[in-house]
């Protein structure tokens, strides 16, 4: 058993997963502040939508699932979507469109249920060299964005009036962000699975929040957590015997309960005080 | 050069897109006033707000800087409600804030910008607090955060959004106080916009009456009781009580 959990295959889906892990769960902390929950799953559902009209049409799924995320995120940081209705609306009509448009094409497609249970669950076991390369520039590239324009991501999150009163370019920021998200999104999907993306895109963010981190150690624990989370889910996988992604999530659930209490007991302690 | 005006506009139509909610707005803010903006809900004050501070293109018309004048640089204490308090950000984190105007895109805050965050927490009897989460503070200190996260930015123009809006008398009587106090000692220029009449009686040097219109009056005509009474549709009495405006 040791040696298959560190056999060439196995160590490749460790690597596909850290580099999902890292991605996603650096990216949720800002899903979550910014509440984009929403948006996250509509645009992992964009991607769904997209990589079948590839699969119906004979196109390159990535390209098509790059292609739509990178439209998708673009038309929901646009400022004018929600002037008249807030801008959830619009994000849930996509997400039903997309869902159905997926639907309709898998039904359409003679190798239709293949593709869509590879869609829902991944295939971190059985990943691509070629397509660790893409994952692991495009983390690369993210990190460094984010890194060194920190302070706009966070000023533009968390004030944007006052950041476009000093300057700062708001709307510019806001869809960076978002077409980071998507870029992510839908590279991670390809490698993890609509669900796993989806839970590693919101549960580490919200374990670390719910135990009352601050900011900056919220990143790394979010990191940190859907790390272990993503990482583990293969090795436990081949132990047990059961699905991936459900063995990541169970990890990311337990994570959420762990946050919740230590917020509880820290919040106790406060008021003690 | 005292005479000339820091940002003025002329026969400007303010709105949204090219909806005008004040049509034919000619207005000039001088250094060192008090430039208070009254007016009923949805009367248009938030309009000419954000369009002073750019955050609304002028309909017709621009806001502009005169000849041989310095661009403003504002100061923005929006309203505190406003502010996301989900993010878990100390009062240090949200006052560095006000730096970040003046460092490049990608460059981070240095030592210089830390010491000016202190510096500006002190200023508003806050820097005992600097370690705490902004959304664990009063009102009040809430308030002393936002003001100081404006000053950090070494602002010429400081603008209040309804500074004193949900506080209980002794806070907002320290507020006002504070605002009073930060005005002489840096020499700003100040607008403040509150639909409490009190507040900006007690403030301003000029009041601007917003109401699908805006009309430019000293403070002591503002004062006047015909006017406001006038102005509201209701009879309005204004009193003054150690330095303070009591509006019945």
């Amino acid at each position: 058993m040791l040696h298959d959990l560190f056999s060439p295959f196995m160590l490749t889906s460790y690597l596909a997963s850290a580099l999902v892990g890292t991605a996603c769960g650096f990216l949720s902390v800002y899903v979550i502040l910014k509440r984009l929950v929403f948006l996250a799953v509509a645009l992992a559902q964009l991607v769904s939508a997209a990589v079948a009209l590839a699969f119906f049409l004979h196109l390159n799924p990535t390209v098509a699932a790059l292609g739509g995320v990178v439209l998708g995120a673009l038309l929901f940081s646009w400022p004018a979507l929600g002037s008249v209705l807030p801008r959830e609306n619009a994000i849930g009509t996509s997400y039903a469109l997309a869902s159905a448009a997926g639907v309709l094409l898998i039904a359409k497609n003679a190798q239709g249920e293949e593709h869509l249970l590879n869609l829902l669950y991944g295939s971190v076991l059985t990943v691509p060299p070629g397509e660790l390369w893409v994952m692991g520039g495009v983390v690369i590239l993210a990190g460094a964005v984010y890194l060194r324009y920190a302070k706009e991501f966070l000023f533009t999150s968390f004030d944007p009036e006052m950041a476009r009163t000093l300057g700062v370019r708001t709307r510019l920021w806001e869809a960076v962000l978002y077409v980071s998200l998507g870029l992510v999104i839908a590279l991670a999907i390809h490698l993890g699975g609509i669900m796993l993306v989806f839970a590693l895109l919101v549960m580490p963010g919200y374990a670390v929040l719910l135990a009352r981190s601050r900011l900056r150690p919220a990143f790394w624990g979010a990191v940190v957590l859907a790390l272990l989370a993503a990482v583990a889910g293969p090795a436990l996988s081949l132990i047990w015997d059961v699905p991936t992604s459900a063995v990541s999530i169970g990890l990311l659930g337990l994570f959420v309960i762990g946050g919740a209490g230590i917020g509880h007991w820290r919040g106790a302690l406060e008021r003690g005080r | 050069m005292a005479n000339i005006p820091l940002m003025q506009c002329r026969q400007t139509d303010m709105g949204y897109g090219r909806k005008v909610v004040l049509p034919d707005v000619s207005l000039a803010v001088a250094p060192g006033e008090v430039l208070g903006i009254l007016g009923p809900n949805g009367a248009g004050k938030t309009t000419l707000l954000k369009t002073l501070l750019g955050l609304l293109p002028p309909v017709r018309g621009a806001i502009s800087v005169p000849a041989g004048r310095a661009r403003v640089r504002f100061g923005y204490v929006p309203q505190r409600q406003v502010v996301d308090e989900t993010f878990p950000l100390t009062a240090a984190d949200v006052v560095l804030m006000g730096r970040y105007g003046l460092l490049r895109p990608g460059r981070r805050p240095g030592r210089d910008d830390h010491a000016a965050t202190l510096r500006a927490l002190a200023e508003v009897g806050m820097a005992d607090q600097a370690r705490r989460l902004y959304r664990e503070l009063s009102g009040g200190q809430k308030q002393r955060v936002l003001i100081a996260r404006a000053l950090a930015g070494q602002p010429t123009v400081l603008v209040l959004d309804e500074p004193t809006t949900d506080m209980d008398l002794g806070s907002e009587r320290a507020i006002l106080e504070l605002i009073q106090r930060l005005r002489a000692e840096h020499g700003l220029t100040v607008l403040v916009v509150s639909h409490l009449l009190h507040v900006v009686l007690t403030l301003a040097t000029r009041v601007a009456l917003v109401d699908r219109r805006v009309e430019v009056l000293p403070v002591e005509d503002a004062r006047g009781s015909e006017v406001l009474s006038a102005f509201y549709g209701v009879r309005v009495q204004v009193h003054a009580i150690n330095g303070m405006h009591v509006v019945v």
